[in-house]
Parts: structure tokens; sequence; C-alpha cells
């Protein structure tokens, strides 16, 4: 009966107090509506970053900073606070959580939303936002008032809600329900598979935006809110789920394309390209999410992390420091901390790591204030502001901060009475005939509480409960006293209780306490973080070049290893040429590289000064090797493949430069690659062409003005013949099935030409605003008719082959290369007719039913009828040994070492039509070069040297050197950690893996599942 | 010289070769296969058997004693080459499941025999042998003990006269102490394997219950299992580990030593290489994988793999080269270019071919009979127009299996003439 009254009476109170200050809310009862002033006072008040108030007062009333200063009178209905000592800071801002969103596991489809479900601008995290106290209290605990929630899945995301985190007032702490739109590269669980990769992603999202500017026109053709979604939202803040560095640039490039402007959230990593995110003038939500410490046991267990992992470890709590020293604009995020309390020590470690006082301060107030444009109400300790304060004992940064009160609208939580200095007390008390002395104080809003035995210190656990200090000790661990130490008003000591191990209480009163000299010990002083040595590197792999981090002197890697790294004149002297100019090969010849390009050709070339000049004796000089097939380098998948044609992809989005078989192809002597889309579907994606340009970035990799390319395949992928028996429902199933694909789409695409041609050649009628709808996928595939894009057809079985040629003559277009094309040799003639390139295996076959009549012939074959012919990887591991594949054709089909050469060097570069610039040893070409030790398509020769627009990039005499490097700087590391003990340290070993992509690796599926298919 | 030879040919270009009774190769650079090369050698074959190996110049015979003679001014001979640790003959395309006869359903299958689906009519044995590898060892795969493998000649009507050592050893995957797993969510962790002591306690009672079952004279019942475990037991069998990271090796050691292995033999072991002070002291034989491979780790010097065979052997561990890896039938072909990489990297060319001959045989226990062109040893050898770790020169013209000479011509020759022939009427 007593606990229903209790229940009863709490609900009104509650009630009451949470309608009470509501004005459209019924009454219960005569309202409660409370306009208490309350003066906070004595404070040092960080009204911002820069501007510091000693001793001031803030009024707050009605939820708000009436007035905040140093001179204010404090009128006498304020209920005063005094807070001498203590910092105020305006309560922290985070511009990512999910915590409060429960997306539903059914995912949520709106009448009249576009056809991707991933695809909702027009959601509200609104709808989905659940107060959830837990979750809000962990963040008042961390400082943070005021968070911007979305909605945790999707492409695009909807708008994102802000809310305070004042659990008092269920309608006003939502502050904006349409704050900012949030996009992100992950679907999600989004029903439906397009887009399974990163590429997919990145199309969609163009594709999108292309959609809303065509539904921007004022003669609608479909009603689709989700377009009309973006169209409203084009003036609110963008925030974009980068959480990468590559990502980060990957948006990038879509808000250029858009002249969009995003608020990128990264993932920790972006320091690791710090000098060319400096040119960009970004905005970032960057998280203080650590990499769990390595676990290092013993000798072997160093194996088990790459030399970038463990740098990455060392050098992510220095990654908010390093954006500050490069003025990037950023705020901070609680997001991705495994447990709240990682904040504070997250942040302190960034901070003890170089990140300053006022930067830190600004990242999390002020700056995600000005991200969102609430910077009128939110963010700073100024009058009219909402009154979200943080009051703490000291300074952040220091070891011994903790919040006292956070205010949130006006509503006080409290964490910590605030107790400044108190006066020191000794309380000499007898126990069991031994003399005692208790020593307590408050000192910086914490208690200090000490028991001595004479002169000796005895261990003791205590407790501050409400006026109670408890506590408890033992003198010889066996015998336990427990005590209580009653405070006054003042904190001073009213009475002293303690119980013995029989259970016999004596109370002690405390008279006189007071004591000058009874201060308890201080506390050691923190010692000083080594920090780690601030090298970057370029890329971020073991092989890495390294660059300071706060070197300021070049803007992008680029300029760095072009100017500062490198000499740019080299003098290759008495060396065996093998230039593909002609059919002999040159011996005793001179090769000058200057400004990037081979300059000279000839007999005893004078040396230039400045020059690095090599010794060619016994030396063989070719054009850098060119894999037409690779997968290597790319990231988030290399099959979109989830639809029968996703021309609309890019692979040059995705190109990973961290990716260490890079230079694991540079030794092996290949320059250029063509990485391509997978075999999964019959029109694949569009071709990224890049050059083995180690440390540069995404677009520095792209070989400029390279035309064009993008993959097509035939046969057993696209019919998803090795899929299992589930797949048997997406078209086409059989080889019947693709023909009618090509056919379908290409007509399609000229339809689509035809309408663009008609739309931007007819009078525009006034007052109309008609946009033309651009298909990126039509655009691809419009562009092959128009011969501004050149197919490379995944193929092996002759039927195919002579279908897809067929179909091109029929609709207009050509296929530039068959690749694969084991069974090229069965219709060379007709593709030598249709002007096809060919670049097949060496001698791969058997590994499933359409490649049982491939033989290694193949490329002696086409060559000697007259095609084109190369020989490619889809390896990372045969790609970087190119020049031994090319030997076989020696051994099966007899080609010359010259035309063998050749199928891995110019017969590429044709094909890639990049001949003008690459493929030969010939003056106005680029210097992409190797140096072997003998003979280049010998078993036993080596690349020695590996240039790439005149720089080296490959000297495998320094190799050794790199690995004691990369060994040193590990086992430096592990000293590191060895050093911090084992806190932290994780109970058992666990990483992300690394995956080697091939034609056929599908982003949903392990390729442990698809080990039979290639 | 030159048209003696070819007449030669022509002469015996029928189907199938009778088995000469007596001939001799005559002129060519013949590699023993044990570090020796003769320049100008003369090989002597009878029944099957070689009979002689000399330097030409010191020996005379009478031409009217031989079947054939083989002058080969000019080119090479090498022993057989030895292609272990495959599953050659047990598929033909490969993603066609219909056609894969070498995983087994179950974790212990030590009874299940790999030479019964060796096929010798599989489409691609005959590509493999026209390039020097003459015999192999056909091997089960799947589960922690997979089965046992046989050595077969690339050559017979069927397995039973195919098999040239049947069931010579047991194939154990050792449980590993870091397991990658791939979730959808996530993609691929690599993590501490979990089920690792499950998984070492059930080996180990495994290995324990069949030591024991091996002692029993009359057992109760028969099982299979432990039957065929017998053999590793007595030493008559190999037990093949395959093991590859640092700490597993260490563990595959220890598992050695407790049990008392009598013929252990480490397979893949690429890791070996950080591990090399300890597993010296033991010696275990040791079949790596094929040096085209990638380094494990990121931090590995780019050569690593390549490098490792000349570790091995600064070491005087006795080693293999395999082709185990992705598409391992068809590419055991490349087997002798796997030795040039490793001699490329440091290794002696002579020892690197030691790798895939006489290594070979020495692990699998047939020396007395292969590995090597020496007096007694079966005469299995092959002949070469040039260098066979060396793509470009590794052209063969010859090959015999016991004596037996054997067709160098495939179905894949037979398409490149097919369609030659096609191109040059059409012109």
């Amino acid at each position: 009966m007593i606990k229903k009254i209790v229940y009863i009476f709490f609900y009104f109170f509650v009630f009451e107090l949470l309608y009470s200050q509501t004005v459209t809310f019924p009454h219960n009862g005569a309202p409660d509506n409370r306009h208490t002033l309350y003066a906070l006072t004595g404070l040092e008040v960080y009204q911002d970053e820069k501007n510091v108030l000693k001793n001031a007062t803030i009024l707050i009333k009605d939820g708000k900073i009436t007035d905040c200063g140093t001179q204010i009178n404090i009128p006498p209905h304020a209920i005063k606070i005094e807070l001498k000592g203590c910092v105020a800071y305006p309560s922290f801002i985070d511009l990512f959580s999910f915590q409060m969103i429960e997306f539903p596991e059914k995912w949520p489809i709106k009448p009249g939303s576009g056809w991707n479900p991933a695809v909702m601008p027009h959601e509200l995290a609104l709808d989905y936002f659940k107060f959830n106290e837990e979750k809000a209290n962990e963040y008042r605990k961390s400082g943070f008032g005021v968070v911007l929630s979305s909605i945790p899945q999707g492409i695009f995301r909807g708008y994102s809600v802000l809310t305070t985190l004042n659990n008092q007032i269920p309608n006003l702490n939502v502050i904006k329900e349409k704050c900012a739109q949030f996009i992100s590269f992950n679907k999600g669980k989004s029903p439906e598979s397009y887009p399974s990769s990163l590429t997919g992603a990145i199309a969609l999202i163009r594709q999108t935006f292309y959609d809303a500017l065509w539904y921007s026109g004022s003669d609608k053709k479909e009603k689709n809110i989700s377009l009309e979604a973006i169209n409203q939202s084009s003036l609110l803040p963008v925030v974009f789920d980068a959480n990468d560095k590559w990502n980060i640039f990957r948006a990038y490039e879509i808000a250029k394309e858009f002249k969009k402007e995003f608020i990128y959230k990264t993932s920790g990593n972006e320091y690791q390209r710090i000098h060319e995110l400096a040119e960009l003038n970004l905005k970032y939500i960057v998280p203080l999410q650590y990499p769990e410490k390595p676990l290092i046991q013993d000798p072997l267990d160093g194996l088990n992390y790459s030399l970038p992992e463990l740098r990455h470890w060392e050098m992510a709590p220095m990654n908010p420091a390093i954006l500050e020293k490069w003025n990037l604009r950023f705020c901070l995020t609680m997001f991705g901390l495994n447990k709240s309390e990682d904040f504070f020590k997250n942040l302190f470690k960034a901070m003890d790591y170089g990140l300053s006082h006022e930067a830190a301060i600004k990242a999390l107030t002020s700056e995600p204030a000005k991200f969102i444009g609430m910077e009128n109400e939110l963010g700073y300790i100024r009058k009219g502001m909402m009154a979200n304060i943080i009051i703490a004992n000291t300074k952040l940064g220091d070891k011994k901060f903790k919040i006292l009160h956070h205010w949130i609208q006006g509503t006080p939580y409290i964490f910590n009475p605030a107790t400044p200095e108190t006066e020191a007390y000794q309380i000499p008390f007898s126990f069991k005939n031994q003399t005692y002395q208790i020593f307590t104080r408050y000192e910086n809003h914490t208690l200090k509480f000490e028991i001595k035995l004479d002169t000796q210190k005895v261990s003791v656990n205590f407790k501050e409960n409400g006026s109670i200090i408890s506590f408890q000790f033992s003198t010889d661990k066996k015998n336990y006293v427990t005590g209580l130490l009653q405070l006054g008003p003042d904190k001073n000591p009213l009475f002293l209780a303690l119980q013995d191990e029989k259970g016999k209480t004596t109370w002690y009163p405390v008279l006189q306490a007071k004591s000058e000299n009874a201060k308890p010990e201080e506390s050691k002083k923190d010692s000083i973080v080594p920090l780690p040595p601030t090298y970057l590197l370029y890329p971020h792999s073991s092989y890495g070049y390294t660059v300071d981090a706060f070197d300021k002197g070049w803007k992008n890697f680029k300029n760095f290893i072009n100017a500062d790294n490198q000499k740019s004149t080299v003098l290759i002297k008495n060396a065996t040429l093998w230039t593909n100019d002609t059919d002999s090969i040159l011996e005793g010849y001179d090769l000058l590289i200057e400004n990037k390009k081979i300059s000279k050709i000839g007999k005893k070339l004078q040396v230039p000064a400045d020059a690095m000049v090599i010794e060619g004796n016994g030396l063989h000089v070719t054009p850098g090797i060119i894999d037409e097939h690779s997968h290597i380098a790319l990231q988030g998948g290399v099959n979109e493949g989830t639809q029968a044609s996703t021309a609309e992809v890019r692979m040059g989005d995705v190109v990973n430069p961290d990716d260490v078989n890079i230079f694991r192809n540079l030794a092996g002597g290949v320059t250029a690659v063509q990485l391509l889309h997978g075999s999964a579907n019959p029109i694949g994606g569009q071709s990224g062409l890049i050059k083995h340009r180690w440390g540069c970035n995404i677009q520095d990799m792209k070989i400029e003005d390279a035309p064009g390319f993008i993959k097509f395949a035939l046969g057993e992928n696209v019919k998803q013949s090795n899929w299992g028996d589930h797949a048997i429902w997406r078209f086409p199933q059989t080889r019947m099935g693709v023909e009618q694909v090509f056919v379908d789409h290409f007509i399609r695409a000229k339809e689509y030409l035809n309408r663009k041609k008609d739309f931007y050649s007819r009078p525009k009628i006034k007052g109309i605003t008609e946009n033309f709808r651009i298909d990126l996928e039509m655009e691809a595939l419009g562009e092959i008719l128009e011969g501004k894009r050149h197919i490379t057809c995944h193929s092996y079985v002759q039927s195919e082959i002579n279908m897809l040629m067929k179909v091109a003559d029929s609709l207009g277009f050509k296929v530039n290369t068959f690749t694969h094309i084991l069974e090229g040799y069965k219709v060379a003639d007709k593709m030598k007719k249709h002007g096809a390139n060919a670049s097949s295996f060496a001698d791969w076959w058997a590994y499933k039913n359409e490649v049982m009549e491939a033989i290694p012939y193949n490329a002696a074959l086409l060559t000697r009828v007259g095609v084109n012919t190369a020989i490619n990887s889809d390896d990372a591991e045969m790609s970087r040994r190119l020049n031994h594949e090319a030997a076989k054709s020696i051994r099966y089909g007899g080609l010359s070492p010259v035309q063998s050469l050749k199928l891995v060097t110019l017969n590429p570069a044709k094909m890639l039509r990049l001949n003008h610039r690459m493929g030969m040893l010939k003056p106005g070409m680029d210097a992409d070069i190797v140096i072997w030790s003998g003979p280049p398509l010998s078993i036993y020769s080596k690349a020695e040297k590996t240039f790439v627009d005149g720089v080296l990039y490959y000297d495998r005499s320094q190799i050794d050197n790199k690995r004691n490097w990369i060994e040193s700087e590990k086992q430096r590391i592990i000293q590191f950690i060895l050093q911090s003990g084992s806190d932290e340290s994780p109970k058992s070993f666990r990483k992300k893996g690394k995956r080697q992509y091939h034609c056929n690796s599908l982003e949903w599926v392990n390729d442990e599942e698809l080990e039979h298919i290639r | 010289m030159k048209r003696f030879f070819i007449l030669v040919f022509l002469a015996l270009n029928a189907l199938t070769y009778a088995q000469r009774q007596k001939f001799a190769l005559l002129n060519a650079t013949a590699h023993i296969g044990n570090g020796k090369v003769i320049e100008n050698s003369i090989i002597v074959v009878e029944k099957g058997i070689i009979k002689l190996v000399a330097d030409a110049t010191t020996v005379r015979i009478k031409k009217d004693e031989y079947d054939t003679l083989y002058s080969l001014p000019g080119m090479h001979v090498y022993p057989a080459l030895i292609n272990l640790n495959n599953v050659l003959g047990l598929h033909d395309a490969e993603a066609v499941r219909a056609t894969r006869d070498y995983q087994e359903t179950g974790n212990y299958n030590p009874h299940v025999r790999a030479l019964i689906a060796y096929n010798t009519d599989n489409l691609i044995v005959p590509t493999i042998r026209c390039n020097g590898v003459l015999y192999t060892q056909v091997t089960p795969r799947g589960g922690i003990i997979s089965g046992q493998s046989s050595i077969m000649a690339l050559d017979g009507w069927n397995w039973e006269d195919a098999v040239v050592k049947p069931d010579d050893g047991i194939h154990l995957n050792f449980p590993k102490l870091i397991s990658v797993n791939w979730s959808f969510d996530e993609g691929l962790i690599s993590e501490t394997n979990k089920n690792y002591s499950k998984e070492m306690e059930e080996l180990k009672q495994f290995m324990a219950e069949s030591k024991a079952y091996a002692q029993e004279k009359n057992p109760v019942e028969k099982n299979l299992r432990f039957e065929a475990m017998k053999g590793v037991w007595s030493g008559s069998k190999n037990l093949y580990i395959h093991v590859e990271y640092a700490k597993d090796i260490l563990e595959a050691i220890h598992f050695i030593q407790t049990f008392n292995i009598p013929k252990p033999v480490l397979v893949g072991a690429t890791e070996i290489g950080h591990v090399l002070p300890a597993y010296k002291k033991f010696r275990y034989p040791v079949i790596l994988n094929r040096t085209h491979q990638l380094p494990y780790r990121e931090d590995d010097h780019l050569h690593y793999v390549y490098q490792l065979p000349k570790m091995l052997d600064s070491d005087s561990i006795l080693f293999a080269i395999s082709m185990h890896g992705d598409m391992e039938a068809m590419n055991s072909r490349n087997l002798s270019y796997n030795a040039g990489t490793a001699a490329a990297f440091g290794l002696d060319k002579e020892k690197a071919l030691q790798s895939i001959s006489f290594n070979a045989a020495k692990i699998i226990g047939m020396e007395k009979h292969l590995g090597t062109l020496e007096e007694n040893k079966w005469a299995s050898f092959f002949v070469t127009k040039g260098d066979i770790l060396d793509m470009a020169t590794s052209e063969v013209v010859l090959a015999f299996i016991q004596g037996k000479r054997i067709q160098i011509r495939n179905k894949q020759l037979e398409l490149y003439e097919k369609y030659e022939r096609k191109y040059k009427e059409g012109k």
C-alpha cells in the first residue's frame, strides 16, 4: 500500500516537472511553472575557445543565459551558486550520433520514394528518435549537451535531428528536426542488393544528385519524394560519413562535381594524407577512436602486425594535433568509442600528443555549432545563448579534470558536488590502545583522505556518500575496521565511528580538528608521455616513403617525389636496350632521362650536369611492363555486379594507393596497369588506368588523359554458372541471354543519345525550366557508341567472342580488347578483321568448363595472325613476374624474344591507346623504364631499378636496407608497447584482414566459397 | 646429326612406344640431379634401368648392341621431375563439381586413398608431362586428416599400373593458432583461433588412440581409420604435416616430438624462414609451396618466398619445391620455373633442379629408383633443347618413364597445330 502511494506521488511529481514549463501541455492541478534565476559565480568562464573571463558570473533563467560577465549585479531573487575556482565551458556538441535512433529491422519504404531503398533523403531521423536516458547520461557525463542524430543506415540517410540531452522537457529537447542531411558509402542492411561495392555506392550517389538536378525542373515526369527532399534540403549542411582517409578524397570529388560542400566524418587516419587534405579546406568530424593495443607477448607476435598497423596505433592519438597544426577545421565526436569513459581519456591523450586546449574547446563547442549554422544559439557562453554549460573543477587536459555540473537548457545535472578548497583537518583518535590520525581535506573538488598509525600510512578504502565518508582499514590484513566520518555543512568533521572485528562500535565526537600543516601528501606529478616520431608513410604501407607530418614545404606527394627526393636527369650508360622500336636489340647504348621523358638514345651521350649516372654494363633496359588486366590497389570491391549492367561504376574512384602490391609490381618491373571491374555481369564498370606512382594519391596515380575503358564479360561468370544452385534468377543465365543484354543496352543507349541530342537542339520554352536527365549508365554506353570509350571484354569461348563482334558490328561500335580470350586462337582471323586486340593468360586453363580448350600457344597464334596481343595477370602474384609469363610464348609457339617482350609492354600500351607515350624506348616517350640484371625474359633476371615518369620508385639495392629499417621501426614500437605494460592489452589477437581481388571476387561472398571460379 | 634425330623421331611417331630393350642417349649435357653435370654424356638404358652414365669421350660403344641411339648434342638431359603434394589427376574442369575428386567430407579420413580416383585419362596430365614432370604425388585435401597420397607415374592404362608407390603417406592439416574468418559486416578478420585447444585435443586423442591400436595384435573390431594409421607408426608411411605460419611450425615440431612420429614431413611451411634457428635443430624434410607466391605479410621482404629455398639449403634442411596453391593441377607444368626462381634468388642451379627431382625422391623414399641420372635407377628422364628452369629454353623433346618413351604431345599441341594449319591454309 505504501509502495503504491509512493508510486502515485512520484508519477504526479514527475508529470508536473516534465510538463510544467511547456505552454501548450495540459496541467494536472495548479501549474508549477518556475522561472528561477540562477547566478553561477566565481567562475573562470571560457565564453569560447579564446575569450576567458576570470571570476565571472553567469546568470541563467528559463533555459537561457541571461547574462555573463565580471561586473554583474546579482539580483536578490537569484539563487547564488558559489563556484570559486571552477571553470565553465560551453557544453559540447556532437554532430555524429546513432545512439538514440531506433531504426527498424524491417526497412521502411515510404510511398512515393525512389527506386533504391538505400536512398532515403526524405526520411526524418526524428521519426525514429527515442530519448534514451542511459545513453543521454553517458553523453552528459562526457560533457555533451547537444547531439545531432542521424539514421545509421542507408546511402542517403535523410534529415538528422538536433536535440539537447535534457531529459526534463520532452518536446523542448528537440532543437531542429531538419538540421543536416547525412550521406554514407555504406548502405547498411538495405534490402536492395545494389550497391554492393564502394564503387557502386559512389555511382548511386552521383546518379541521385543528377536525378535531383533533373527533378528540379518544372516539368515533373514522376512523383519522387526522395529527389524532392534533396532539392528542398539543398541549403542544409550535409554530413558525409567518409570513415577513411581515401573516402574523404572520394567524397570530395563528388562534392566538386555537384558544387556541394560536405562535412566529412573521418575515421581518425586522415593524418596519413595531411599534406594533401590541408590543401582542400574542408570541414571534418573527427572521432577519438584509437586502434586496439597490439598484443605482443613473444618474439613471433610482431609478425602479426605490419609496420603501418603498428604505426597507426602509435600515431592515432596525434591525429587531432596534426589537424590543428595544419589549420584544418574540425570538431570531435564521441562516435566509435567502446565506452563513454574513453572520451576524456582519449581526448586528454590527444592533448598530451599536442592538441591545444584552445583547439580542443573549439572542436567541441563553437566549431560544431558553426558547422550546422547554430552558432547564434549554441556553442558559446554568452548572453542569449542556450544555457548549456559545463562546470568543471579544472581545465580540460588536467588529469584531475572532472565535470561537477552540467547545465543543459538551464537544467543542472550534478555529477560531483562543487567543493573547492576546504580547511585541512587532522583528527586524532585512539583505537585498541594505538594512536591514529585521520587527515582529510577537499582540494579541487576531490576528497583527500588518509589514516596514519603513528607516522605510518595505513592503506585505506574510502568512499564519500552524501555527508558521510565510509572507510575500511586493517593494520594486519586480517582484522578489518570499518569506520564513518560524518561531515558538517563546511565539510568539517562532526562525528567519527569505528567498528572493530568483533562488532564493537565506538563513537568519537570530533572537537578540534583544524590543522595548518595537516595537508595530505601530494600525489606525484604525471610523468611526461614520450611522443612517437612524427614521420608519415607515403603511402601508408611498409615500403612507403617517410615524410615528416609537419613538413610544410610541399603540397602533394607528387610534388615531393618529383622535386625534393629525386634527381630528374638520369643517364643509363652502355646498356642493352630493348627499344621495341625496331626488332633489334641495341647493345652498348646510352639512354638519357630528362624532365620525366626519355630525351636521348645513342652511343656515348654527354653526361649532363647533375645527372644520376647508372653504369649499364651487362644490364638490360626495357620499357615498363604494362598489365592490361589487374585488380590490385582497389578498395571496397572489384565487382558491383548486382545488375546485368553497371556501366555507371568507375574503378578509378576506388583506387587504393596504400596497397603494397603496387610496390611489389614495381619490383617486377610493372609501371602501369588497367584496374578493371570484375566479370560478374555482362556490362561491368569503367576501368581505372594508373601508373605505379608509389606514394601518390588517387588522382595523381591515374594516367592523365588516358582514354576511357570499360569492362564487359561473357560466359560462365555472367551466367552465374558457378555461383551455386541459388543463383538462377538474374538474367542472363545462358549465352543466348548475354547477347540480348548487349543488344538491349546498346539500343537503349542509342535512343538515349538521340534524346539528348534532341533535348539540346530544340528551342527552350519560356517559363518552363526543363533539365535533361543524365543517366550515368547510358552516358558510359553512349561513349562507346561515340568511340570515346573502349571495351575490354572478359571472354573465353569462340562462340561468344564472335557473337559480341557481330553485335558490335550491327550496332556500330568496336570491341577494343578481348581479355583472357583463351579461345581467341580459334577466331583470330575474325578478331583481326574486327580490329580487336587480345589480352591473354599465358598458360592458364582447366579451372572451369569454358577454359578446357585453352592453349598456351594462344598468344603466339594470335600474334602470327596479326592480332595485337598482350599477356595479362588478373592476379597480384603473377603481375609481378609478367616478363616470365611473356617468356612462355617463346616456349609455346616460338615467338621471338622481342615479340614476347612486346606482349607485356608495347602491345598492352597499344590496346590501352597509350602507345604514344608508353611501350617503347624512344625520345619523347614517358620515362617508364626498367633496368634488368640480365635479359628481361630470363627467369634469372631481376628488375634492378624501376622508373615511372623518370622517378626511381624501386631500387633493388635499397630493399635490404628498407627491410632492416622496417624491422628496427617495428622493434621500437614494440618496445613502446611493452613499456606501457599490460594496461589495455587485448585478451586475444584480432584484426582486420586484407583481401586480394580477382575478376570473380564478390564483395558479398567469401573467396573461399568461390575458390573454383576465375 | 640433327637429321638423324628427326629420322628417329618420325620412325617412332606412333601412338604408343614400345619399351626399348636397350638404348643410349649420346652427347647431351646430363644434369645428374645430385649437383653434378656431365657436359658430353652417355646414358645407357637396358630394360628400363640406367646401366651407365658417363662422359661420352671416355666410353666406346658398339652401335649394333642398341635398339636406338639418340644423338643429342647441344641438348640437356634431366632426371624426371617429381610433382609433390598436388591434386593433379583428381579433377578436370575444377569449377565443375562433378569432375572434382580430391576432397572427402569429414575431418579424419586417413583411410581415404587418392590413388583410386587418379584418372590416367585425366585431361590435364598430358600437358604436365610435356614439361618434364613425370611423377606426381596424388594428394587428397580437406579436413584435419585428408587421407593418403600415392606416387604415380604420369603414364599408364589405369591407376593400378601408373602407381609406383601406393599410399606413401598420410596428410594432416595441422590446426592453426590464428584463424581467418569472413563476415558480411566486417569482411576478413584474422583472430586467435578459439577452437584451437579443442582441435588440438581431438587430434592428440586421435593420434594416441591410433598409436595404441597399432600395438594391438587382434583388435576386437577393425577400425579402418586406425588401420590406415599403422604405417605412420611403423615408419612405412610419411606423415605429411601441412602447416604454414611461424608459431604453427613450432607447434608442429612439438607435436612430432610428443608422438615420436617416425617419418614426419612438413608441407607448405612458408613462414619457416622466421623460425629456422629452432627448426634446424630437427631438420625434418620440408615440401615448400611454389615460389611463385606472395609473401604472407606486408612487411616481409618482397622476395621472401623467392629466397626461402636458399635459406633452407644454407641450413642443410632437406627440401623440395611443390606447386601447391591456386589451380595447382594445371600449374604443375610450371614446376621447373618455380625452381628457376629459387635459382635466381641464390640457390645453385643444380640444387634448384635437385629440389624438384632428387630431394623430392628422397622425401618420398624413392631415391633408389628416382631423382638422379645414376646407374641402377629407373630410366625416367627427359631431354630439352635448353635450360629446363627457364621458360624460354625449356622445350622438352624426349621423355622416358621407366625406360618407356612417352609422347610429347597433348590436346593443346594438337589444337595449336590444327589452328596453325587453318590460318596457313587460309593464306
